[in-house]
């Protein structure tokens, strides 16, 4: 019961925070800074205690399945913005960071329970499995987040519409550097997830059975960051290009979620 | 005799730059100056603001109108001829509400600039040194300090750049952050790109100047703090450069999509942001279309300068209710000078009289301890704070409505208090504590 609460009130902790963030943006009232500050904070604080309140109540760590997955993916993101902030002149980049951490986190509520996969899966790895997963989630949703805030603050420059948002929006350089930094972090561990993943996925009992549609767009998904990581060192790709591409690679990677959120642990139907 | 607030002086508003010239005082100069101009005038304080826009003498007088003649007086002597019209005179309330706008760069040139400020405290504080801020003009310039502070928090009346150089910066910073050891390359020599060049060198960018003449180039180069290069490294340079400013005299593009082709490819997608001033353009407007190039030609500037022109006026309107509001305020206070000294007396003789009678009524009480004692004078003050809360209340009402002094004529016959006050100076208005400086707290 407590549980649910705290997912009601912080979902619209973090909904009013995402609201407050883009009116900002859009209408530049300065009495709204401090309320975004202040929501943003409660938010991330009843975040702390769902996800404390959920491992209390499931007598493990919150994090063997999807849908917790994502509710710590979304904390994480959130904290991972903050620490954004803290190095990058990047004030303002909520507005579009937070409405991802509140679609991960209203996702952490859809669809089914665990898979007892205790029989079939090493535990180890389907624990390393879903915190590197995580740590993937977290750090490209930040990426996409700035590549979002890249191309929305490019296409105001481009336009020469300079007043309004465009002033209020980070620069494009460090924009541009968040989204590189973060798919940097987000990279390493989103392999690692794959590999540990493949891991799981052969060694389970339904190995015979393929790769569900899930599992497919996970690779997808790697090779469209592979790709935007490639470029971005070999052909110099920046901006832009690199924004739509990361875009890209989280709108695939959001597939893949919905794909086992909704399918179960296997990610719904094999190829 | 009361002391009043004024100022005189003229501005950019009432004189030509030649007339305000002739006024000017250099920073070395202000303080003795200051004092001088005290002196001569016989007023009791005196501040004097000297900038490029305006000379004022704000100031603190017993006599406004021998004083402000006098002041006149001294400017037109310093100008060697009559300054007529181009000299204004305000007192009292104007007076101070035009300090409050001074001070809140609503009186300014480009209003919302924010020089003035400085230059205001910096005038304040050479007042201070000559000696001749007082208590008066010390609150004054205080409380304008505060409403320009909030003005500039409050509304957006400083937001946005105003000339194009500004909105060149503006825009460099918006695309690449700080721009220290950002490269910005000139091309050209014409004015408006070296005033452009030299906001952004000033901001800590690289600058490399490129021109068909080497000559040109080398003394642009040598003004501005950058490096000169000869036209043949141009292709090269447009590949090395954050920040291009084009501001040549030729009539025909000098920076060709073709070329800049070539340069988008070469810099692998790297940002660019080019400053076309030049009229006829020296960019062939095709090239903002390229990947990873901004193009902002002179039109683009100036639309966005007067933009911000516009926003910053539209700010002005609540920026003026601001600084109503804290000269009201401040008038208020003013006018509460003239009862303060009544009050106090009030005060100190009714605390006196009720702490005469029970001084004279405890011996009787036996057993009275420090704890009694205690509440008796707290009983003293509550009595005194009772029995005078209407007059003081009535007093200060009067005050706000200016109609004091004969309230406070009739309460200090009816009190007594010009028999208890032997020792009150004379003709005092004021009974402020002096802080450091003059300025009161």
């Amino acid at each position: 019961m407590l549980v649910e609460a705290l997912f009601i009130v912080c979902a619209c902790l973090y909904g009013a925070a995402a609201a407050m963030h883009l009116l900002y943006v859009a209408q530049g009232r300065d009495g709204l800074v401090r309320p975004i500050h202040a929501t943003t904070g409660i938010a991330v604080a009843t975040h702390a205690a769902f996800l404390v309140t959920s491992w209390q109540t499931l007598g493990h760590a919150p994090a063997v399945d999807i849908q917790s997955a994502l509710a710590l993916a979304a904390f994480l993101t959130e904290i991972a913005y903050v620490i954004a902030l803290l190095r990058f002149p990047v004030a303002m980049l909520g507005a579009f960071i937070t409405p991802i951490t509140l679609l991960l986190f209203l996702g952490s509520a859809f669809g089914r329970g665990v898979t007892d996969v205790s029989g079939e899966v090493v535990q180890g790895m389907l624990w390393l499995h879903i915190g590197v997963n995580v740590l993937g989630i977290t750090a490209f949703a930040v990426a996409a987040g700035a590549g979002a805030a890249y191309v929305v603050q490019e296409r105001l420059l481009r336009q020469k519409r300079i007043d309004g948002a465009f002033r209020r929006l980070p620069n494009l350089n460090a924009l541009d550097r968040v989204s590189g930094v973060a798919l940097g972090f987000g990279f390493p561990a989103y392999t690692l997830g794959l590999v540990t993943g493949a891991f799981a996925v052969l060694g389970s009992a339904s190995a015979g059975a393929g790769f569900s549609n899930a599992q497919l767009l996970g690779v997808l998904t790697w090779l469209v960051f592979a790709a935007v990581i490639g470029l971005r060192m070999g052909a110099g790709w920046q901006g832009r290009r690199a924004a739509l591409g990361t875009l890209v690679g989280f709108i695939c990677m959001l597939s893949v979620l919905a794909g086992y959120a909704i399918g179960g642990a296997n990610g719904g139907a094999g190829v | 005799m009361s002391q009043s607030f004024f100022v005189v002086g003229l501005s950019h508003h009432t004189a030509d730059v030649a007339t305000r010239e002739q006024l000017a005082v250099g920073e070395a100069g202000v303080q003795a100056e200051t004092a001088a101009l005290r002196e001569a005038t016989g007023g009791r304080e005196a501040v004097l603001i000297s900038t490029c826009n305006r000379v004022e003498v704000y100031g603190v007088a017993d006599d406004l109108h021998a004083v402000t003649r006098a002041a006149r007086a001294a400017m037109e002597a310093r100008a060697g001829r009559p300054l007529g019209d181009a000299l204004y005179v305000k007192t009292e309330e104007d007076a101070v509400n035009h300090a409050f706008r001074v001070a809140s760069s609503l009186d300014s040139l480009v209003v919302g600039e924010p020089q003035i400020l400085g230059q205001v405290k910096e005038a304040v504080d050479a007042a201070r040194g000559a000696g001749t801020l007082g208590p008066l003009l010390g609150r004054c310039f205080t409380r304008a300090f505060g409403a320009a502070k909030r003005v500039r928090t409050e509304t957006g009346i400083a937001e946005g750049s105003v000339s194009v150089s500004s909105v060149a910066c503006e825009l460099a910073e918006k695309i690449f952050g700080a721009l220290e050891g950002r490269r910005v390359l000139l091309v050209g020599a014409g004015e408006m790109g070296e005033a452009a060049a030299k906001s952004l060198r000033g901001m800590g960018a690289e600058l490399v100047v490129v021109n068909r003449s080497p000559d040109k180039a080398e003394a642009l180069a040598a003004h501005c703090g950058g490096v000169a290069r000869g036209h043949e490294a141009l292709a090269n340079e447009l590949v090395q450069a954050d920040v291009v400013i084009t501001s040549t005299s030729a009539n025909r593009f000098v920076l060709t999509t073709e070329l800049m082709k070539g340069v988008a490819k070469a810099r692998r997608g790297r940002p660019l942001f080019l400053i076309d001033i030049a009229v006829p353009r020296d960019v062939d407007p095709r090239v903002g279309g390229l990947p990873g190039i901004f193009l902002y030609d002179v039109d683009d500037l100036e639309k966005v300068t007067a933009q911000n022109l516009h926003r910053r006026k539209a700010e002005a309107e609540a920026a003026e209710q601001i600084v109503r509001a804290e000269v009201l305020a401040f008038e208020s206070w003013r006018k509460s000078l003239g009862v303060t000294p009544t009050i106090v007396a009030l005060r100190e003789r009714t605390g006196r009289i009720v702490r005469d009678e029970i001084a004279r009524t405890t011996p009787r009480l036996r057993s009275l301890d420090d704890r009694d004692q205690k509440s008796l004078d707290k009983m003293a003050d509550a009595i005194v704070n009772k029995l005078l809360h209407q007059q003081v209340m009535a007093l200060k009402a009067a005050s706000e409505r200016g109609e004091a002094d004969a309230l406070v004529s009739s309460l200090r016959q009816l009190h007594g208090l010009d028999e208890d006050d032997d020792e009150a100076p004379a003709g005092a208005a004021m009974h402020l504590t002096p802080a450091k400086g003059g300025e009161t707290r």
